[in-house]
């Protein structure tokens, strides 16, 4: 009789252990469901990997987090499967795409992945409000934020990306959209090579290496991004290498050592943004054909610099231009020139710029004015826009060093009337 | 005494202006270089190249096209030697004394395409192991049209 009560107790355990380890197990539950299905996660940890090969919908809660050692979720020759509010905790990569159409990826988080998300020959794939926080470490160390190759029609939204090689890595892919994503401190933040019909708008890319690396691309649309701190050696906001047919408009270049660098650029326009206290504003070489006009140049230690062919520089406006306009048009009676023979010296040395407002070299670049008007050169603007001095910059107040300043303040008047 | 001096100087001078130069293939630092012809960060060791100038200047490179392209467009007179990463031992080969291996599928940094081998016999090992791609020659590179591939 007793051994039949130990038995039936063994047995009884044994059956909740199965039934807790069946609830854990993902990959069964999304073999077992239907084409089509959507299935609700618990708030708690799943492990993987999970292979997804059929249309499935996963949607978890606050705490629902996928665990493995290698890959998240893979999803391999499959349309409509929708990822929507995952956590992942994987050493390699949390997502991977295959041959993938018509799929969603949703208000994922991923932490410390060696890599976030990777697609291959994907289509119509929406990527939205995903978190992606890498390992710290050198970039060299680590993949990207999201990588999407051989693929078409992707879009990009409202992604935070930080501490990855690449915030985003796009090879060879057409058509995609990319807008409001916040990357930073990474190697380049958007990294785009041989890949056509691109849109980055209203983007905030900061302290990179490289802002926006755009390499072998035919038609690109930069408007409305905040390129920003891209300020450590050999950092860039802007890059374009051998690219057709861009529009760079309405964005902000601010605060990096070269904010624009074009390489063998061919018919592309850059107009209407904000070049903001950079080393160099646009430094170009075999860039001929790229028309630069409408822009503002503000507290930038050199405007442009480029080879012997230089660029189309037109209608932009300068702060340290000193011309005048008896005419009233708004526009400088005197052309603008872009090049400095101290500012090309000082982008080779940087220690120069501790001479920058000094006599003798104040008294040179009113030399290369003067020379330059007398002789056609590159990078001379001969309708410059008269600078409005009025141009705002966003103002963000911060509390606590307002709070610090106050207090330094108080500290100063009391000390000094107990003093006087 | 000073004829005895004036003589070991001129001497030690004419050594060193006979001896033959030599350009050996310097450290990369990942931290800070970056590729002199596309600017990008050189992250991936196993596919850089540099260039030993006669004045003792290098310039590295994030892979062979960019390499190759600083030659086709500055020409080889100022160069001592130039340098790439053999495919199989990762160590630096003179590029001259190379045998190379184009296949689309080949992933290199720029995506050219192209890997280098320090024999001709590892480079049809490799082509026979992976079935695919073509056999190229240090010539072959100046007139090999880069950059244009899909993959």
């Amino acid at each position: 009789m007793k051994r039949f009560l130990y038995l039936s107790c063994f047995l009884l355990f044994l059956g909740f252990g199965q039934t807790a380890f069946a609830s854990n197990d993902l990959q069964s539950l999304i073999d077992e469901s239907p084409a089509g299905a959507t299935i609700y996660l618990e708030n708690k940890s799943y492990d993987g990997p999970i292979m997804i090969t059929k249309p499935i919908t996963l949607i978890g809660k606050e705490k629902t987090s996928i665990q493995s050692e290698s890959i998240g979720v893979q999803v391999v020759e499959a349309a409509n499967v929708h990822l929507q509010s995952l956590q992942f905790d994987v050493l390699k990569t949390a997502i991977e795409l295959k041959n993938v159409k018509k799929s969603t990826i949703t208000n994922v988080a991923i932490d410390n992945s060696n890599e976030g998300i990777r697609m291959f020959n994907a289509e119509n794939i929406h990527v939205n409000g995903i978190m992606i926080k890498g390992k710290s470490g050198h970039f060299a160390t680590k993949k990207n934020g999201i990588g999407v190759y051989d693929s078409r029609d992707i879009e990009i939204t409202g992604t935070n990306i930080e501490n990855v090689q690449d915030g985003l890595y796009i090879e060879n892919t057409m058509d995609i959209f990319a807008q409001k994503n916040i990357i930073k401190s990474g190697r380049y933040g958007i990294h785009l090579m041989y890949s056509d019909d691109i849109t980055l708008t209203e983007n905030e890319i900061s302290k990179n290496v490289t802002g926006l690396m755009v390499m072998m691309v035919d038609g690109i649309t930069i408007t409305h991004n905040q390129i920003q701190k891209q300020n450590e050696l050999n950092s860039n906001g802007l890059f374009l290498y051998d690219v057709k047919n861009a529009t760079v408009a309405k964005n902000e270049l601010a605060e990096n050592t070269v904010a624009s660098i074009l390489q063998n650029v061919q018919i592309s326009k850059i107009t209407n943004n904000l070049f903001c206290i950079n080393g160099t504003a646009i430094q170009a070489t075999k860039a001929s054909e790229v028309v630069v006009t409408n822009n503002t140049f503000m507290g930038n230690i050199l405007t442009a610099r480029s080879d012997s062919t230089g660029f189309h520089l037109t209608g932009n406006s300068y702060d340290d231009y000193d011309g005048k306009d008896y005419d009233g048009d708004g526009i400088g009676d005197t052309p603008y020139t872009a090049v400095k023979s101290f500012g090309q010296w000082m982008v080779r040395k940087p220690v120069y710029q501790y001479f920058i407002e000094s006599p003798s070299v104040v008294m040179l670049n009113l030399m290369d004015q003067q020379g330059n008007n007398s002789a056609p050169v590159v990078l001379v603007d001969t309708k410059p826009k008269l600078f409005q001095s009025s141009i705002k910059l966003k103002f963000k107040l911060h509390v606590p060093q307002l709070i610090l300043g106050l207090i330094c303040l108080i500290f100063i008047v009391v000390v000094g009337r107990k003093l006087s | 005494m000073k004829n005895k001096i004036l003589a070991l100087v001129t001497l030690a001078i004419v050594l060193v202006g006979c001896s033959e130069q030599s350009y050996e293939p310097k450290e990369i630092n990942p931290e800070t270089a970056i590729c002199k012809i596309c600017n990008m960060s050189i992250t991936e060791m196993d596919f850089a190249g540099q260039i030993i100038f006669k004045n003792g200047d290098h310039d590295v490179y994030d892979d062979l096209g960019c390499l190759v392209e600083y030659i086709l467009e500055s020409g080889e007179d100022k160069i001592g030697a130039a340098y790439i990463k053999d495919a199989q031992d990762h160590t630096w080969i003179d590029v001259k004394e190379a045998t190379y291996v184009y296949a689309s599928d080949i992933w290199t940094p720029m995506n050219y395409g192209v890997l280098a081998f320090a024999s001709k016999e590892q480079a049809n090992q490799y082509l026979a192991d992976q079935g695919t791609g073509k056999l190229l020659a240090y010539e072959d590179l100046l007139t090999f049209e880069w950059g244009i591939h899909t993959h």
